[in-house]
């Protein structure tokens, strides 16, 4: 089901000031019957036309809905697997990062984290600034991810002219030239500094990118408590002198925490899979259309005017024939919709066969959003998203489609490929891994049990039931086993798992479902 | 300027004088008065010369709701879709034979590399004639001599891309003249970027511009050329070549090459001899790598939107309340 909901709820308040206008008309019918009163004329044509009333409050009700921004949500989103958003490093390269508190120098390890981040960042534009006094963009908003790459290896104190660290003026600076007004899912600015602000309000800059639809995340790098001598650069290790004292540098959290979402890293090196799947990795706005991807306030606005067109000093006769020509324009599009979830359809098979993955699920996302309760499409684009590697959104797809099935067949089909989009998510994902396995196995078992002739199914679970055997012996306190079958030996099994993937439907089966439903 | 999503809406438009009429004619007299004073000569009210207003004001709402739904956007950038644009990367030769002063534009002989730096400048940010720009393209800019640098990666053109087209060629890289590299540069740069985004461009094309020979490169330009076939890459290749230096030459074996280099790869490749024929050429590509169709998409907008339709529901109810009240109608 896609789930209706309204960006801007606060219009329903308008609601309200409806019976306003049932007061208006009494009162206007209440003056009218007075004066025809005094002309002698009865009370009956006092009130006015009850039709052009209701179509002038429907239409009212009409454009409040319009105002309140209805949307759906649901399957016609882009896979979040395929993230569109923009992500911007900004490093800071003041002398306080060449410390060596962090087993190497901090600008180092704070390299090699942006590298290891900005390499998870498929699909999304990343750019980088250095900065410390003053700022320097070594790498605009850009897909190449090798350049990207290049310039955060080669990014050091020498990048910019000024020495110091203006946190605050490195956001602005990001958040004004950096970032484009192309609109993008999430645009997500990434800080990894050691803190040491010298009064550039980095908190009120935080606030200020917030404002622009941008989120800060700040990574702290550093020792927090000991810290380290600051040297006089990387080739010279003397520690700066300053008032006859050498200065110590410490990983400054106080300033950080005030700005955006903020996590220490301390020392060690960083999970990056994980930071960037919590933090970084761009999903689209759980709520809120995306311009031009919703279009039901359209459907509002154009039943309001046409309501309006229609009462517009329309005769009262002519009422009737105004009706049924609304209703022919409102039910063109409906009756072309069959047409169009065939054309989905059929496009989607071709681009599934194309190995064109973005079109196809786009293109069976329309044909379910038209279409829903049609098991082969759900099917199908559970199949496109597994192959696109969209994994979790892959196994959702199926269990939809096993919601609608009725054939039991068909219903083991879809069990076994949310097994196998269950089975390829718990191998990529770090984190429960055994609960994954374990629903995959739960899936695989259904399929066996609705289709006991469904071979695969008993393969894939052989399989899955061997990884998580595996996977428990490897959690801490689990005794030693012998029975693991080697890594090499694994993945020839899931390479002859991804050839046993379920056919996609046949187009004529599908036809027939779709024709069914229209 | 206010620019539209959905402009054919707007034609809905049209259609309101008529409404208008059609009230207008289907309204019969409420009441039949005595012809014996001729009602032109009796003082108009204040009611009779609002009398129309209502009607006014509905097909003023009616107006700014169609507006409404027209999706209007008030300078705002058209959004592109990053997967729908046409990927194009300069190449340009800085060899330090490009600082000749030989090639004729504007009624006077420039270098070579001032004249490269002026219409590549045009052909990417524009030039307010002929050459409307390629701002929303991902235009690439690298820079070859004895080896290639990128100076710009694949991206939207933005503010700095005007400064670091016309400084162009500012660098020790002087020595050499290495084709073949730049060219599988630029076209493996195409090859991450669409491996990393994830989605192919429309169509991905090298602008490769060379005064000379490749002496210095570790890809021969038949490989180069290979791999941009292999990657989907169009390789326009412009070959600089002012009028003396053709009277000299005779045959031109590198013209050869970059011709086949063009042939492969579906491109074409053409001799320029002064800054006239090079803006044509560029120009020939402007309108040979022009999307077909663009989904026109504009960024930010939805307060007209709001602001439209609330308006259009204040004129509605303006109506009914003048309609019911000041204007009321007998019966």
């Amino acid at each position: 089901m896609r789930a209706l909901h309204f960006a801007n709820p606060a219009a329903f308040a308008l609601l309200l000031a409806l019976p306003l206008l049932a007061a208006v008309w009494r009162h206007g019918d209440r003056r009218r019957r007075s004066a025809l009163a005094e002309w002698g004329r009865g009370p009956g044509a006092a009130a006015g036309n009850p039709w052009k009333r209701g179509l002038q409050f429907a239409a009212c009700v009409a454009l409040v809905f319009a105002l309140a921004r209805p949307a759906t949500e649901g399957i016609t989103a882009p896979p979040p697997g395929k993230p569109t958003g923009d992500l911007v490093f900004l490093l800071d390269v003041s002398r306080s990062m060449l410390a060596d508190d962090v087993g190497t120098l901090r600008l180092y390890r704070a390299r090699d984290w942006i590298r290891q981040l900005g390499s998870r960042a498929n699909g999304q534009r990343v750019a980088l600034v250095a900065f410390a006094g003053t700022q320097a963009v070594q790498c605009p908003l850009t897909f190449d991810h090798a350049f990207f790459d290049q310039m955060v290896k080669e990014t050091g104190p020498d990048t910019v002219v000024r020495g110091g660290t203006k946190l605050g003026d490195a956001i602005r600076f990001a958040s004004a030239y950096v970032f484009d007004d192309v609109e993008r899912d999430v645009k997500t600015m990434v800080v990894v500094t050691d803190g040491g602000d010298q009064e550039s309000a980095p908190d009120a800059a935080a606030r200020e990118a917030a404002q622009r639809g941008i989120r800060v995340i700040t990574l702290g790098i550093g020792d927090p408590v000991r810290g380290a001598l600051v040297p006089e650069s990387m080739a010279n290790r003397t520690p700066v002198v300053y008032q006859g004292r050498p200065v110590n540098t410490r990983l400054e959290e106080g300033t950080l925490r005030t700005i955006g979402e903020y996590m220490s890293a301390g020392t060690g090196p960083i999970d990056a899979e994980g930071v960037y799947r919590r933090l970084l990795a761009a999903q689209r706005p759980a709520k809120g259309p995306r311009d031009g991807g919703d279009t039901l306030w359209m459907a509002c606005l154009a039943v309001a005017i046409l309501l309006l067109a229609m009462d517009a000093r329309v005769p009262e006769r002519r009422l009737l024939q105004a009706a049924v020509l609304a209703l022919a324009v409102l039910a063109m599009p409906v009756s072309s919709f069959a047409q169009r979830v065939d054309e989905w359809f059929g496009k989607g098979v071709k681009a599934l066969e194309e190995k064109r993955y973005p079109d196809a699920v786009r293109y069976f996302s329309e044909a379910a959003m038209w279409s829903p309760g049609v098991p082969e499409i759900r099917f199908n684009l559970g199949k496109t998203l597994y192959e696109y590697r969209a994994y979790m959104e892959s196994a959702g797809s199926f269990e939809m489609a096993v919601k609608e099935a009725r054939d039991p067949q068909m219903k083991a089909k879809c069990r076994l490929g949310q097994g196998n989009a269950l089975f390829r998510y718990a191998e990529e994902s770090r984190m429960d891994r055994i609960k994954h396995y374990q629903a995959a196995l739960d899936a695989y078992k259904e399929a066996e049990k609705l289709d006991p002739t469904l071979f695969d199914a008993e393969f894939n679970r052989q399989v899955t039931e061997r990884r998580l055997r595996e996977w428990r012996n490897r959690m801490p306190g689990a005794a030693p086993t012998n029975v693991l079958p080697p890594e090499a030996d694994a993945d020839k099994l899931l390479q002859d798992m991804t050839a046993r993937q379920p056919a996609a439907a046949p187009p004529a089966r599908k036809h027939r479902g779709v024709e069914r439903d229209w | 300027m206010p620019q539209f999503e959905w402009p054919a809406v707007l034609l809905a438009l049209l259609a309101l004088p008529f409404l208008g009429r059609l009230g207008r004619r289907g309204r019969a007299p409420a009441l039949r008065i005595t012809g014996a004073v001729d009602p032109a000569v009796l003082p108009r009210s204040a009611r009779q010369r609002w009398v129309r207003l209502p009607a006014a004001l509905r097909m003023a709402a009616l107006a700014l709701l169609i507006c409404a739904l027209a999706g209007p956007r008030w300078n705002g950038r058209h959004v592109p879709e990053i997967s729908k644009t046409i990927g194009i990367q300069l190449v340009v030769d800085c060899s330090g034979s490009m600082n000749e002063t030989d090639m004729l534009f504007e009624g006077r002989l420039r270098s070579r590399m001032d004249v490269v730096r002026q219409l590549s400048r045009d052909f990417v940010l524009g030039n307010g004639a002929d050459l409307k720009g390629r701002m929303e393209d991902t235009i690439g800019v690298i820079a070859f001599a004895e080896f290639p640098v990128t100076l710009r990666p694949l991206m939207l053109p933005d503010r700095a891309m005007g400064p670091v087209l016309e400084h162009i060629g500012l660098g020790s890289n002087t020595e050499g003249t290495s084709i073949g590299d730049a060219v599988a540069m630029a076209a493996a740069r195409f090859h991450q970027a669409e491996t990393t985004a994830g989605e192919s461009f429309r169509s991905k094309a090298i602008v490769l511009l060379t005064d000379g020979d490749d002496n210095s490169s570790k890809i021969s330009v038949e490989r180069a050329g290979v791999l941009a076939q292999q990657w989907g890459v169009r390789i326009y290749a412009i070959a600089i070549r002012p009028s003396r230096q053709v009277a000299m030459r005779g045959a031109d074996p590198a013209m050869e090459a970059l011709d086949s280099l063009a042939q492969q790869t579906g491109g074409l490749a053409r001799l320029v001899t002064d800054g006239y024929s090079l803006q044509t050429v560029y120009r020939e590509i402007d309108g040979l790598e022009r999307s077909e169709r663009r989904q026109p998409r504009y960024s930010a907008g939805w307060q007209w939107i709001y602001a439209l339709t609330t308006a259009g529901l204040s004129l509605l109810v303006a109506e009914i309340v003048l309609t019911q009240t000041w204007l009321r109608r007998i019966p």
